[in-house]
């Protein structure tokens, strides 16, 4: 066990390194680096931490407060499914280091057992950062309890059974057919997978009739947690902990446990190797093509810009982890808005909607702004462009075309994709305002432009904090995307001038239109500046990393 | 021609990983760049490419300056790095078209250059493949292609015979006397010695940094009479 664990915090030391650089950031480096994060952070995990306990305090009296912690193990069930699928493909099967670890003297098991605890150790830390500030503010409001104690418990032991799970079905589906020897196509129909439990479990949450109010009421009155008695899983491990905190017995508690740990010592028995010897045949590529003079001359010449820019297409659309981290979501993401909108018509109907934007047409250009800023902050594209050029980044230094036009094409393709989304929207702005807002020709045009000033200015302000701070030593492509908290930076600055925004809109009425001016005018200065730097200091950026 | 003049580097505070290196290349030779495993080849060569910053000196290369002007000094040269990883999701002649159109060759002439040492080296076939799905050599050998596509004055290569097939092993030293042949010049680094010997008009023997010797092997051998150059190396480098 002293080599497993050995040998797992090296796998976890070598592939999880924050601030990437090479000659060692200096502590004062990293200090104010962690030190801007916590403070741009702070407002949401406070905000998290702080709705919770509002929540909390309003189902303690009626004996209901187990509940958020039944949702906080649904979320934490839910989180170490969605990584364990995109995880455990990447660090056990297609990892850089598979070829040095097999030669190892090390059994089967122990490698298993190492790579499992690399992978535990990740989702925990992750884990830990979604779940500490709502479960601080749970514990403010409802103080320590037995439930608690055993939430934390389970919390942990789910997510290794989970895990372990995950890992079966994994080399169940890679035994059955040499197909799934292609890594980009098994990542591909993983994840599809991953989204079609993910959006499950999300629709059902844990099986409580959420749409009916009658059934809360109904609950919320018996009080006893009964909220938490109407959880339902098909995972047993997941039913068994929801109902330990409901229901405690020692027998439970011991049943819960003997059948945990018999699964996972069944598993890895029957497992290891199975998985060890998989591991060593999957570094396998795409079938061949024959090469004909109709592909040779099948191209055309491009300019250096669109060229580089449809390289990075090419590479985001045909890099599975990429694809689904930068691309889907956008695609994705306003097909699941509208179905959410149409199923809360009835709070948010279009008269009410065109009664407002008539009322007051800075709902129009507010609107318009945060869908600027919110499709150009989730896509990543941006925010990990450097960092995904990895070990190739020497790559860009080597070209005779300068990094400001590298780095544009970059942006460009983060625009291509943001406006996947964005041009829809804005379709549907124009039509909204033709059929219903009637507003004039002018508000149209503002609200066209603050969609143009958001996404350029949300693109390029994710572009310039990876060019100067890159993560570019990863194990896999799921790492540069994955542990890159770059994109943290665009994701705070958008909700930060949107929520100021917002506050504007609500509270300083007399105001709002100046504010709005000046909050654009601001951006595109702020666009400016980024401009200037990405042309006079990107190259030495670069070099120095 | 590739000038050197002053080059340092240092990775830590208490050595140097290259220390005042100056050094001439000229037109028309081929040149083996040759040390121990650290002694500061792909430094040095990543400090020519520009793709590291020195921390003083300059590099020229034909009397471009690295650092003045680097658009146009990268232009001068094709460089293939000992690591050939790269672009692997792009399909082989995507990945050759698009060095194309970085360095702006026109159209008919990439189509002849591609044709030409694709199959030179034994990859034609192959070129509608990702790269993901080459192997070691394979990748080695696309970025030889690549290199070679804008039909550089210059040909700067890291430890290229490194997992090639005789055949193609064969076929790149030949690429390489004919770049000679036509006054172009070609630096490379390698270990092997018996290639140095063989291919090369200099060499240039490289240690903790400095330069052991540079010149022509002749000379050198002149100085160690009935010396292998095994022998000769481990004395210049001790």
């Amino acid at each position: 066990m002293k080599k497993v664990i050995k040998l797992a915090l090296k796998l976890i030391k070598t592939s999880f390194v924050v601030i990437d650089d090479k000659k060692k950031a200096s502590g004062k480096k990293q200090a104010l680096f962690f030190g801007v994060l916590i403070v741009l952070m702070a407002p949401n995990i406070i905000g998290f931490g702080y709705i919770t306990k509002e929540i909390t305090e309003f189902l303690v009296p009626l004996s209901q407060e187990t509940v958020v912690l039944s949702l906080l193990l649904q979320l934490g069930f839910t989180i170490i499914i969605f990584s364990s699928v995109f995880m455990i493909p990447s660090y056990m099967f297609y990892a850089k280091d598979i070829e040095k670890l097999l030669p190892l003297p090390l059994s089967h098991v122990q490698l298993f057992l190492a790579k499992l605890l690399q992978i535990h150790a990740y989702q925990i830390g992750f884990l830990m950062l979604l779940i500490l500030p709502p479960l601080t503010g749970y514990i403010i409001a409802a103080g320590f309890s037995w439930s608690l104690i055993l939430f934390i418990f389970t919390s942990w032991l789910n997510a290794i059974v989970t895990m372990i799970m995950i890992s079966i079905i994994l080399v169940t589906i890679m035994s059955v057919s040499p197909w799934f020897k292609n890594k980009d196509r098994v990542t591909l129909i993983m994840s599809i997978l991953a989204l079609g439990v993910g959006l499950y479990i999300n629709y059902n949450i844990g099986g409580l009739d959420l749409a009916n109010p009658e059934t809360i009421a109904l609950s919320l009155i018996q009080g006893n947690q009964s909220l938490s008695e109407g959880f339902f899983s098909y995972f047993p491990h997941l039913n068994m902990s929801v109902s330990l905190m409901v229901n405690f017995t020692w027998i439970n508690l011991l049943i819960y446990i003997v059948g945990s740990l018999l699964f996972m010592f069944l598993v890895i028995k029957l497992f290891a190797s199975t998985l060890v010897n998989i591991m060593a045949t999957f570094q396998g590529g795409a079938a061949s093509k024959k090469m004909s003079l109709k592909s040779l001359r099948g191209h055309k010449i491009r300019s250096a810009l669109y060229a580089f820019t449809l390289k990075e297409l090419k590479l985001l659309f045909r890099t599975p982890v990429y694809f689904f981290n930068n691309v889907l979501v956008v695609l994705l993401l306003p097909i699941i808005m509208g179905v959410s909108y149409s199923q809360a018509s009835g709070e948010l109907s279009i008269p009410m909607l065109t009664s407002f934007i008539k009322g007051n047409p800075l709902f129009l250009i507010f609107g318009a702004s945060s869908i600027g800023a919110f499709f150009s902050m989730i896509n990543l594209v941006t925010p990990t462009s450097v960092s995904r050029e990895g070990d190739n980044k020497y790559h860009m230094l080597l070209f005779p075309v300068s990094i400001s036009t590298q780095l544009y094409a970059k942006f460009l393709s983060g625009i291509i994709i943001s406006s996947i989304a964005v041009i829809p929207t804005l379709l549907l702005i124009l039509i909204g305002n033709a059929l219903y807002f009637e507003l004039e020709l002018i508000w149209v045009i503002y609200s066209v432009l603050s969609v143009l000033i958001f996404m350029i200015f949300i693109n390029l302000f994710g572009l310039v904090v990876d060019v100067f701070h890159p993560k570019l030593v990863w194990e896999n492509e799921q790492a540069a995307v994955k542990q890159n908290i770059n994109f943290l930076f665009s994701f705070l600055a958008a909700t930060t001038i949107i929520g100021f925004l917002a506050y504007s809109l609500f509270n300083l009425q007399s105001y709002t239109s100046w504010i709005f001016l000046g909050t654009h005018g601001a951006l595109i200065i702020a666009i400016m500046f980024i401009h200037r730097i990405i042309k006079t200091k990107s190259h030495d950026l670069l070099i120095e990393h | 021609m590739i000038q050197l003049t002053n080059l340092s580097k240092s990775y830590t505070k208490t050595k140097k990983a290259v220390d005042n290196l100056s050094l001439t290349i000229s037109d028309g030779s081929i040149t083996a760049f040759i040390g121990p495993n650290g002694a500061g080849k792909t430094t040095t060569l990543k400090m020519m490419t520009g793709i590291l910053k020195p921390d003083q000196g300059e590099v020229l290369i034909n009397s471009h300056s690295m650092k003045d002007n680097p658009i146009e000094a990268k232009k001068q040269f094709g460089f293939v790095s000992d690591n050939p990883d790269s672009f692997l999701r792009l399909r082989g002649i995507e990945y050759l078209h698009l060095m194309g159109d970085i360095y702006e060759v026109e159209f008919e002439k990439r189509i002849e250059l591609i044709e030409h040492y694709s199959r030179r080296l034994g990859i034609y076939d192959t070129l509608n493949d990702k790269i993901l799905s080459y192997s070691h050599g394979m990748r080695q050998k696309i970025m030889i292609v690549g290199a070679l596509i804008h039909q550089p004055d210059i040909l700067i290569l890291d430890e290229p015979l490194t997992g090639l097939d005789p055949q193609s092993a064969y076929e790149l030293k030949e690429i390489m006397r004919e770049f000679s042949k036509e006054r172009k010049t070609v630096l490379f680094s390698t270990h092997v010695l018996e290639v140095a010997e063989r291919l090369c008009d200099k060499i240039c023997i490289i240690h903790q940094g400095k330069v052991m010797y540079d010149g022509t092997l002749e000379v050198l051998k002149d100085q160690y009479p009935n010396t292998s150059l095994e022998e000769i190396f481990l004395k210049v480098t001790l």
